[in-house]
């Protein structure tokens, strides 16, 4: 879900890095002495998650893990994203500086609203609540991501349903697997360290 | 043990996911290569995952920005078209979802050998006499190289093919971000200190 460099339209990609910038600034208010560590952390989980493919049938998929991101890290997932993908960008040549901003915001948006939702059922004391819910967070925030990036691309002439249907397709699977990621990510957390899903900033 | 057995079972599920929802590829950045053989031009498009771009859009554009020919890339990644009559072309691969790539091919060395050499050769042997032209000597060697060069050319398209990430780069990257966090940890101290003084 990176999209290159010279497919958007110029209003699209100042738009996108406008609101990239205002939600990493909001986003690094929010982090606090000790929760650097952690997304810094969580920035490197990214840089490195959609490296990793995953042979599936014809072809392969990659983890995406914005809805983990942004479960743990709320709005510091703006800056944590945005390093990641800076640096995807500069060294692998996905996506592009140009289109930095709307790649940002198709990933981390997700991961804010998938924080805003589910941050507090996926922290539940019911095991099959919280499981349920991280589950969800993972998988609906690739689902935005997905729709997010067929909104980006109508500016290119695209039509939206059209668009949105076969990217959304494409990421079924990546959805299946990103929410089965961050559920047993968020259960494994919850015994090794609970902390970590306390300290929010 | 419970546990061990849940987490079983969620990785089986997850793996039945793979299984039930055959996916398209979802790589990051798309590959166009494109060479000349002959009076044709081909290219062969594919996305960093090595997976070939199958129904990708190419759109070739002339020096002056004008199109010239429109096609569809086959299940091999590969469309060909006639060798166009602009020294520099500039063909555009739209692959969807935001993937898109381009190649710039510069014509100059690949001109002039467009006349047949048998079809000269013809000529020479009924006029024996005629001093064979600087460009009929020209259009043959021109074949005859391009021929000796074809596996060369193909290797050079191979090779050209970027392979992914490095484990360097990967490293590389991951060092960036600690560096980072040292820089905010750093600054941050800085104002932990002032402010307990």
């Amino acid at each position: 879900m990176h999209i290159s460099e010279g497919v958007l339209a110029a209003p699209v990609l100042v738009a996108g890095g406008a609101v990239a910038l205002a939600g990493t600034s909001l986003g690094l208010k929010r982090i606090e002495f000790d929760t650097i560590p952690q997304v810094a952390v969580l920035s490197a989980s990214f840089f490195v998650a959609s490296l990793i493919h995953v042979p599936l049938g014809p072809s392969s998929v990659h983890l995406l893990l914005n809805g983990l991101v942004g479960l743990l890290l709320g709005w510091a997932a703006f800056p944590a994203i945005l390093v990641a993908l800076l640096l995807q960008a500069v060294l692998f040549q996905f996506g592009g500086l140009t289109s930095l901003g709307v790649n940002t915001c198709v990933m981390a948006i997700p991961a804010v609203a998938a924080y805003a939702i589910f941050a507090s059922p996926a922290r539940s004391k019911t095991p099959w609540i919280s499981f349920l819910a991280s589950f969800l967070c993972g998988a609906s925030a690739v689902f935005l991501g997905a729709i997010l990036v067929a909104l980006a691309l109508v500016s290119t002439g695209e039509e939206f349903l059209s668009a949105a249907k076969l990217i959304v397709l494409a990421h079924l699977p990546v959805m299946a697997i990103e929410g089965m990621v961050t559920a047993i990510c968020i259960r494994f957390l919850k015994k090794v360290k609970p902390e970590i899903l306390g300290a929010v900033p | 043990m419970k546990n061990i057995k849940k987490i079983a079972a969620a990785a089986f599920l997850g793996m039945v996911a793979f299984v039930v929802f055959p996916g398209r590829a979802t790589a990051h950045r798309v590959y166009i290569y494109a060479w000349v053989e002959g009076n044709k031009v081909h290219t062969e498009s594919y996305f960093s995952s090595g997976a070939k771009v199958r129904h990708g859009r190419i759109v070739v554009f002339g020096q002056k920005g004008e199109k010239l020919i429109e096609g569809v890339t086959d299940k091999e990644g590969r469309f060909s078209f006639p060798l166009p009559k602009q020294d520099r072309i500039r063909i555009v691969l739209d692959a969807a979802m935001g993937h898109r790539a381009e190649y710039v091919l510069t014509m100059s060395g690949y001109r002039g050998g467009r006349k047949s050499p048998a079809k000269k050769a013809k000529e020479a042997e009924t006029e024996p006499f005629i001093k064979t032209s600087e460009d009929e000597i020209r259009a043959v060697v021109e074949t005859v190289i391009e021929e000796k060069l074809r596996p060369i050319t193909r290797a050079i398209s191979r090779l050209e093919r970027a392979k992914g990430p490095t484990v360097t780069e990967i490293v590389g990257g991951i060092g960036y971000i600690v560096g980072l966090m040292g820089i905010a940890l750093y600054f941050k101290s800085k104002k932990q200190g002032q402010n307990s003084k």
